[in-house]
């Protein structure tokens, strides 16, 4: 499909819009893992 | 006068599913697991169109209403489904609804947005191991279906 193609899938603009949203619609990334604990000495 | 809204655009589209993840059927960007992803507009490869006559060094804020660029979708999901036929070559495609944010251009079929991230998944054609993979990764909910028949498939 070239850029044209695209284009012309999509139809001719019509508005456009500002969204802003309050949060963005993303997952949280993933945790890292804890480090692992070094034993504490006696 | 540009509308402003607080509440995402929710569009349609298509990825390649590879062993890294969503990746964009045309420019093939890697779209990353619970990042937004984000329209550029530069030549030379990205999540962009840019019209041939204009200048390279000239950047705008995507998606430009005089430019192609910006992430796609369509409004309908049959047409992104018939896309998929188009596109898909023995690979597994996913199709999904897909949020939409910043600057948004609407059009007669679909939208260009500045920014994105998949809303859910239907893989077409990948396992269920495959999905549980996708869905841990984006963490979005994924489905599986059969594949889709390829548009130029022969036989008439």
């Amino acid at each position: 499909m070239t850029s044209k193609g695209a284009m012309a899938e999509i139809g001719d603009p019509i508005r456009e819009i500002e969204i802003e949203p309050l949060e963005e619609p993303v997952p949280a990334p993933v945790p890292l893992p804890e480090p692992a604990q070094e034993p504490v000495p006696a | 006068m540009t509308e402003v809204r607080r509440e995402p655009l929710v569009g349609w589209r298509i990825w390649r599913v590879t062993g890294h993840g969503l990746r964009a059927t045309v420019w093939d960007a890697e779209w990353p697991p619970r990042a937004r992803f984000e329209a550029d507009c530069r030549r030379g490869g990205g999540a962009y169109w840019q019209r041939e006559h204009e200048p390279l060094d000239e950047r705008h804020r995507p998606p430009e209403p005089g430019c192609e660029c910006g992430i796609y979708a369509f409004k309908r999901r049959e047409d992104a489904e018939a896309l998929a036929r188009e596109k898909v070559g023995g690979g597994v495609i996913a199709l999904g609804r897909v949020s939409l944010w910043g600057r948004v251009i609407e059009t007669e079929l679909g939208y260009r947005a500045e920014f994105a991230h998949p809303y859910d998944l239907i893989l077409l054609g990948g396992g269920d191991e495959l999905a549980r993979r996708l869905r841990r990764e984006y963490a979005v909910d994924v489905s599986t279906a059969p594949p889709v028949v390829p548009l130029h498939s022969g036989g008439g």
